[in-house]
């Protein structure tokens, strides 16, 4: 594979090219501490306007059953799935660098930092494609059950509205595998460790933390506010 | 603490690094404010001064191997950006270094007394059948260690002819003006591989 020799400079394409249909070309950008750098903000802003969308879209739902303050609850999902998932994120960095020394590759910080950021990115991208169709249908849902008809639908629209990041998180989880094994694979040079399955348990175990620790991080700060 | 103060303190620290990232003129710096953990790593490796190779001096094939690779890369114009030599020739110094001790600790295994396979034959010939079982075992032991040494002599004689083939392509694409992502990456590898011995072997696997 290619290297790119020289640091990049502002990251002109477009986002959901390098998160979804040609991962490798993140890669380059990766490569050094001013590439990721130049496209952490991007990064970053397109999970901040993923998690205010989606909470929006909960807060519109959630209006339409119990006539709530649209804006504050907003706000409040906001705050809640942000720090929640930001604080599992930030506490799950260490293990996912000492994963990768398992694999047998020295990560820097910053490149870890950015993987799980890419994840993070990628998990938001899937999410905005994934909310319009959960929002048409949960619309539909709470209008039913306004009229009585099946409360248990909307009960469950509500619930997999609630579950939705993690339902995207599964695509961040193959963009992290996927980061890893390249790395893997490029670093090595060995064909054993191509086939090696410990880059995929490890993400597993990674991510598994994450799931883990994200729950309980926007349940805390939900029951909080 | 409570938590309103921590808040206050995990945003004082975010303006901190907001502002050390406007003066190394990164971009988000506002966003750091509030996600400076996942911006500091940059940071910081941003503004690290370089790290100088150690000066320790070791076998003198070793040593002249590296000093030849690093002269080779400093005179290196088109260097890759993102290639760190001095983390390249630390890591390659300490994988032969570890090679040159694994054959010296086998050589003095193998020079102990008692560790003369000749000797341990004709005495397998004299032993009572009672102790029969443990003197072969001794051979066998003993054959496997001298087995250790000899490959072990191999790597290091590929570790040297491997790095030996990096520095001649670094010659190479200094030379021609090519862009060397080939020697970059194996670069970038050594520097990065957990294993320094392992990863110069394979430098000279091919």
């Amino acid at each position: 594979m290619e290297t790119h020799l020289h640091a990049p400079g502002p990251v002109e394409e477009p986002l959901a090219r390098l998160l979804l249909e040609d991962p490798t070309r993140l890669d380059t950008h990766f490569a050094d501490p001013g590439g990721v750098a130049a496209v952490m903000p991007r990064l970053v802003t397109v999970s901040v306007t993923a998690t205010v969308a989606h909470a929006l879209a909960l807060a519109v739902v959630g209006h339409q059953l119990d006539h709530h303050d649209i804006l504050a609850r907003t706000l409040e999902l906001s705050q809640a799935y942000g720090l929640g998932f930001f604080g599992a994120q930030v506490a799950a960095l260490p293990s996912a660098w000492f994963y990768a020394l398992l694999a047998g590759i020295r990560q820097p910080a910053w490149r870890v930092a950015g993987e799980a950021m890419r994840a993070h990115a990628t998990t938001s991208m899937v999410l905005l494609g994934l909310l319009p169709v959960w929002f048409a249908g949960a619309l539909g849902a709470t209008w039913l059950d306004q009229g009585h008809y099946l409360p248990l639908i909307s009960m469950g629209a509500g619930a997999l509205g609630l579950a939705l990041p993690f339902l995207a998180g599964l695509a961040g989880t193959r963009a992290l595998y996927g980061a890893f094994r390249r790395q893997v694979a490029e670093r090595r040079r060995d064909p054993e460790a191509a086939r090696s399955p410990a880059p995929l348990l490890l993400v597993l175990a990674w991510a598994l933390l994450f799931t883990t620790m994200a729950p309980v991080g926007v349940a805390h700060f939900l029951g909080g506010l | 603490m409570r938590p309103a103060e921590l808040l206050v303190v995990y945003l004082l620290v975010g303006l901190a690094v907001a502002v050390a990232m406007v003066r190394a003129h990164h971009p988000g710096a506002l966003q750091a404010v509030a996600l400076w953990p996942l911006y500091l790593p940059g940071l910081l490796a941003a503004v690290a001064p370089p790290v100088a190779v150690p000066a320790e001096r070791g076998d003198p094939r070793v040593d002249a191997a590296v000093d030849t690779l690093a002269e080779a890369l400093r005179a290196w114009e088109g260097l890759p950006g993102e290639v760190d030599p001095d983390a390249s020739l630390r890591a390659a110094r300490k994988g032969l270094t570890a090679l040159v001790r694994r054959v010296a600790d086998l050589d003095h295994l193998l020079q102990a007394p008692g560790a003369d396979l000749a000797q341990l034959r004709a005495e397998l010939a004299t032993t009572p059948d009672a102790a029969w079982p443990a003197v072969a075992a001794r051979i066998v032991s003993l054959e496997r260690l001298m087995g250790l040494r000899d490959q072990s002599v191999l790597d290091l004689e590929r570790g040297l002819a491997g790095l030996a083939d990096l520095t001649a392509r670094v010659h190479v694409a200094r030379f021609t003006g090519a862009t060397g992502g080939d020697v970059a990456v194996q670069l970038a590898a050594l520097a990065a591989a957990v294993d320094s011995a392992a990863e110069i072997r394979r430098l000279g696997v091919g």
